[in-house]
């Protein structure tokens, strides 16, 4: 099962800024983002993050919930970028949860977010556990 | 430690230093609410419809949508008092955990920290760590974010 890919423009950029507060120039501000390495704003790399949540959250089905995840950034989201997330279940088995205590429950995912070239943008993994009652 | 409402006297905040910050050192703890405006911006930002739609229920509604924790690790936001990130910074990863579900209306306390500073091929890193409480104090979740220093 696979979201659709979601096209990032300036616009949601700016939004996210607004609702996450971080205005850092290097997302809003194009004359400054010139004057960084990239050249041009670049979006907030938890974007990335909202998106494999959602990809994840449509894999695993209600019962099932995200406990943890980590994701290193690994290449910058550009206004106009389309993003596709995608989630997999390892072989892994049992992982230790937040307090280091084994759950028979839990499951590790792989998880990335690769662009319209398919370069990818964040990848890591994701905890995933049985839902609170 | 003394708590403030989220977003005060944010503008004036001098920049954090690099050098001047130290492993365990502690910020000032904020408290901000998780208001259906919010949710329904995120929900916009992020192109995830379900929350535009929780955005309306009412409040006390369970958010199924745990990303919604990393909004209060945001060094930007929850650094209220003690400093301001310096622009040009880049994310360089981000670990959340989150111990149950976020609610509609909910005041989240954050708590940040210093969890690490280093070095590595040449840059500076900062983890920042935001701990988060519901207002009982009861543990709500985590959020750690390892910034690229800007220069």
């Amino acid at each position: 099962m696979s979201i659709e890919p979601v096209t990032i423009l300036q616009s949601d950029i700016d939004a996210y800024a607004r609702v996450s507060g971080d205005f850092n120039p290097i997302h809003v501000d194009p004359e400054f983002a010139k004057t960084t390495p990239y050249g041009s704003t670049i979006a907030h790399g938890t974007i990335s993050s909202a998106l494999i949540t959602r990809q994840l959250m449509d894999t695993i089905g209600p019962g099932r919930r995200v406990k943890r995840l980590s994701l290193r950034f690994v290449g910058p989201i550009r206004s106009g970028d389309r993003l596709q997330s995608r989630v997999e279940l390892t072989p892994a088995g049992l992982t230790p949860d937040a307090t280091g205590a084994a759950d028979s429950d839990d499951q590790t995912y792989t998880v990335s977010t690769c662009n319209q070239d398919d370069k990818t943008i964040a990848t890591g993994e994701a905890l995933v556990g049985k839902a609170l009652p | 430690m003394s708590d403030t409402k989220s977003g005060e006297a944010k503008s004036e905040l001098p920049e954090l230093v690099f050098d001047s910050i130290s492993v365990g050192q502690k910020f000032t703890e904020s408290t901000h609410t998780l208001t259906a405006e919010m949710v329904r911006d995120y929900g916009i930002a992020v192109h995830n419809p379900e929350l535009e739609r929780a955005a309306q229920q009412p409040a006390g509604t369970v958010l199924n949508d745990p990303s919604l924790a990393i909004l209060f690790g945001i060094p930007r936001r929850v650094l209220v008092r003690d400093g301001r990130m310096p622009p040009g910074g880049v994310l360089a990863r981000q670990d959340f955990e989150l111990y149950r579900p976020l609610r509609l209306g909910e005041e989240i306390r954050t708590l940040p920290s210093i969890a690490d500073k280093y070095e590595k091929r040449g840059r500076r890193y900062a983890q920042i760590r935001c701990d988060l409480f519901d207002q009982d104090r009861q543990p709500i979740g985590r959020v750690d974010t390892h910034v690229v220093w800007a220069r």
